[in-house]
């Protein structure tokens, strides 16, 4: 199903006819969704389908073509500032230091971002797996590592938007139930996620409805209308 | 912890465990004041006269490895983009930056300037000397970083920065190297005072407007 035009509603996020253009090639073209706190949105589609870069739009780090979105009411272009006070993205790979250990490299988040969650950041390296190696510099971590860190920071982070891209990638079994875990207890807290994924499989009973895109094109649009 | 104060302990970090662009900027600043040595009339004047324009060449040329150093930690993994994207200020990170940078260029400056008084026979009063490489690598710090990362998306980086930070930092070069000779040679007809002053002037003016735009090269 396409939607012709959608109503906002009290969608937390709001797409609209998003489109990206790189070249003369349109990566990404009138994307329409909406998504509700406490929601999460599929986001499937085969490689070079627009789900990253989708993402990078809504994370503010690439600005769309065409269209427009809103974040918590916030214009996606004009209101960028404050929308990265309230998205979190996980990319790939994610961000990060690798110079630093995973402890440096939260309590550098805990204050350049303000959080004050100093101490909070032993105990969520613990609930990742990473405990005992909070001291080694990130550089000697392994993929499924990384991730795990990056899920650590995330959490530390609560946003109201949580943005993930192919956040199954390079976990383990275990890594993917807390994966799991931490979406059912940021969908609990309110947060709207968009999960881009080829693994819909792994989010059964998380996701709430699925956008696929097709060459750029979305397919079927879902959300809270 | 401030933002300010963690982002400079990151990069006294990283520096401290990654010393290979502090050790290549020693290095080749070495190297160019070597060859400026050897190069040339052996006279003891002519050899002060070359030691200085040898000196901040070579703090210049090796900065640019310590600069691009500098900023591959940022780049590499993506650290400062995920920070930026998640609301920290790209000013923050600049002045951060400059500021670790012109600690780590003033302390390669310090450990070259023995070298380049055995290479050359003379060299400025410990002190003056101090103020006007203190002066020279504030000027030097805050275009690199800017230039740094304008030019980190680039593979040519290493090739570009020099390129391209040269024609902006002539000025300052100009300028440090009369200081350095006034310095050394003295200075009968008191000139020195204003030319530490146009340093102070480029210093203070790169700072500000380096500063301002570094948030459109990042972001």
């Amino acid at each position: 199903m396409i939607k012709e035009s959608i109503s906002e509603g009290d969608a937390f996020v709001f797409v609209e006819d998003v489109s990206k253009r790189f070249g003369l090639e349109w990566a990404l073209a009138r994307a329409t969704f909406t998504v509700a706190r406490g929601k999460m949105a599929l986001l499937t589609g085969d490689n070079g389908s627009g789900k990253t870069t989708l993402i990078r739009c809504l994370s503010t780090a690439l600005i769309p073509d065409f269209g427009h979105a809103r974040v918590g009411g916030l214009d996606l272009v004009s209101g960028r500032d404050l929308i990265r006070k309230r998205v979190a993205c996980l990319n790939q790979p994610p961000g990060f230091y690798g110079g630093l250990s995973a402890r440096e490299n939260l309590t550098l988040a805990n204050a350049v971002l303000g959080l004050g969650r100093g101490g909070a950041i032993s105990e969520v390296l613990e609930r990742v797996g990473l405990g005992p190696k909070q001291d080694i510099p990130i550089d000697a971590f392994s993929s499924g590592m990384k991730q795990r860190f990056a899920l650590a920071r995330l959490s530390l982070l609560r946003r109201d938007l949580i943005l993930l891209d192919e956040p199954e990638s390079h976990l383990d079994g275990a890594g993917l139930r807390l994966l799991q875990q931490f979406i059912a207890e940021w969908k609990a807290q309110g947060a709207a996620i968009i999960c881009a994924t080829h693994a819909q499989e792994r989010f059964e009973g998380l996701g709430d409805f699925e956008v696929r895109l097709v060459g750029g094109r979305p397919r079927s649009a879902g959300g809270e209308a | 912890m401030t933002a300010f104060r963690a982002l400079i302990l990151k990069d006294l970090t990283i520096l401290a465990r990654k010393r290979g662009g502090f050790l290549s900027a020693f290095a080749l600043g070495a190297i160019i004041m070597l060859m400026a040595s050897l190069s040339g009339e052996a006279t003891p004047q002519s050899l002060g006269q070359r030691g200085a324009a040898a000196f901040w060449m070579g703090l210049f040329l090796g900065s640019t490895l310590f600069l691009s150093d500098s900023f591959e930690t940022e780049q590499k993994d993506g650290g400062q983009r995920a920070l930026i994207l998640l609301g920290a200020s790209p000013t923050a990170f600049f002045y951060s930056k400059a500021l670790v940078n012109f600690l780590g260029l003033f302390v390669v400056g310090v450990l070259l300037a023995p070298i380049a008084v055995a290479l050359f026979g003379v060299g400025p009063s410990p002190l003056g000397g101090a103020v006007i490489l203190a002066l020279g690598t504030l000027s030097l710090s805050a275009p690199g970083t800017l230039f740094t990362a304008l030019v980190s998306e680039s593979d040519k980086r290493h090739l570009l920065l020099p390129v391209m930070m040269f024609p902006l930092v002539v000025p300052v070069l100009i300028t440090v190297v009369q200081s350095t000779l006034l310095l050394t040679f003295g200075d009968p007809m008191g000139q020195g005072s204003a030319w530490a002053s146009l340093l102070a002037i480029f210093a203070m003016l790169h700072w500000l407007l380096d500063g301002a735009l570094y948030s459109r090269a990042v972001d």
